[in-house]
């Protein structure tokens, strides 16, 4: 999130990791946490342009707080044990389970 | 001596085959999901025990055999005995170094995770006791809820906290109180750990996945027994927004899903004498 309100214009993932200090992470990566931030709707993304997909931040830079939260949200994994989130997603397989569990119960 | 590495070989693979088809029953997760946990771990010790004192025994026959001792498997060459051992010392070597080196990763990920949260508690006001662990209010536009266990803690956003009445954040912190004091995060830590060892065994993917269910079922469980099931549900719905996971807790807590009474979770307790099974076979005396 810093680096996209330091540049103060879109940017395309690519600049993003040039201006990431070494070592340098990869493109796949940072594409991986620029999804991520934009699915939860901390990030816009437009397409069009030449220079390929560009990404914006949507919280102003004001935000600080919640830009440091944003960005640790999005690069801690649903399923770390660092974080343990009350409302956080589970697994296809999990919610199946779950699902078949309910539907047991209520057929008792 | 043939025959303990036989019953203790058997034991870990009809375990590891087992669980994953027995464990995975979703009543036994919605309503005993404490039981569950524990026949996990204590399925998982007793596998990893009996496979280890296995490998233990072989390794320890090509010495005696090596020596000349008659304790040895007699039927078996001396050379043969070597081979085994060294056999078995190769797969402890590699067993070790993976675990050695998934746990580094793991430990590595929390770490990172501890750091990127550990400026919250710094900027951020302490707003509540909850138990032992102070509640941090961070100003943040996203309903999050969530426990910490290095820096331990838990961080409620604002939006979380305008979105909930005080009944039910209560009932948000009992939850994620439970997290911290159950230890979930260890849990969680072994299943991914077993699952990144091992990734293609059925056994392992299952518990890692059946482990961040049933933690969350538990904390359920235990706020739904301190606030109210209700509470505990509307909380889940107001802040899982249109969630299929919170959607399907809510109303497992609605049904009144739990029955984990004094019995179960005595049980949950018993089932740790499975890990005794691979000793018992182990040390058992022989003529």
């Amino acid at each position: 999130m810093d680096l996209l309100w330091d540049a103060g214009r879109p940017l395309t993932a690519r600049e993003v990791q040039e201006a990431v200090e070494e070592p340098q992470p990869a493109i796949t990566t940072v594409l991986t946490v620029l999804e991520r931030l934009r699915e939860k709707g901390w990030v816009g993304r437009e397409s069009g342009s030449s220079r390929g997909l560009l990404f914006t931040p949507t919280l102003s830079r004001e935000h600080r707080v919640a830009g440091a939260m944003a960005n640790a949200l999005a690069s801690t994994s649903d399923r770390s044990a660092a974080l343990l989130q009350f409302a956080g997603e589970l697994s296809i397989a999990d919610r199946d389970l779950l699902r078949a569990a309910i539907a047991g119960n209520a057929a008792d | 001596m043939a025959l303990k590495i036989l019953l203790l070989m058997e034991l870990s693979i009809m375990l590891t085959l087992l669980a994953p088809v027995v464990l995975v029953r979703g009543k036994l997760a919605s309503k005993h999901p404490m039981l569950l946990l524990s026949a996990w771990h204590s399925s998982l010790l007793t596998a990893a025990l009996a496979l280890l004192l296995a490998l233990g025994i072989l390794i320890a026959n090509g010495a005696l055999a090596q020596m000349g001792s008659p304790a040895a498997i007699g039927w078996l060459d001396p050379l043969a005995a070597a081979i085994l051992a060294w056999g078995a010392l190769a797969i402890l070597g590699v067993i070790g170094v993976r675990i050695w080196w998934q746990a580094d990763a793991l430990a590595k990920e929390a770490r990172e995770a501890a750091d990127r949260f550990s400026v919250f508690f710094g900027r951020s006001v302490r707003h509540m006791a909850m138990g032992r662990w102070y509640v941090r209010l961070v100003e943040f536009p996203v309903p999050i809820v969530a426990a910490l266990p290095s820096p331990r803690g838990i961080i409620v956003s604002t939006e979380a906290r305008d979105r909930l009445s005080e009944r039910e954040l209560r009932a948000v912190l009992w939850h994620e109180d439970t997290h911290l004091t159950h230890r979930h995060s260890a849990a969680i830590t072994i299943g991914r750990l077993a699952q990144s060892c091992v990734p293609m065994l059925p056994a392992a993917e299952r518990m890692a996945q059946a482990t961040s269910l049933v933690v969350e079922l538990i904390a359920d469980d235990r706020a739904a027994a301190h606030s109210g099931a209700g509470n505990v549900a509307s909380a889940l719905v107001k802040l899982g927004g249109d969630s299929e996971t919170t959607a399907l807790r809510a109303a497992r807590l609605r049904a009144g899903a739990s029955r984990s009474g004094e019995g179960w979770k005595l049980a949950a307790t018993a089932i740790w004498v499975g890990p005794l099974l691979p000793l018992a076979i182990a040390f058992w005396p022989t003529a």
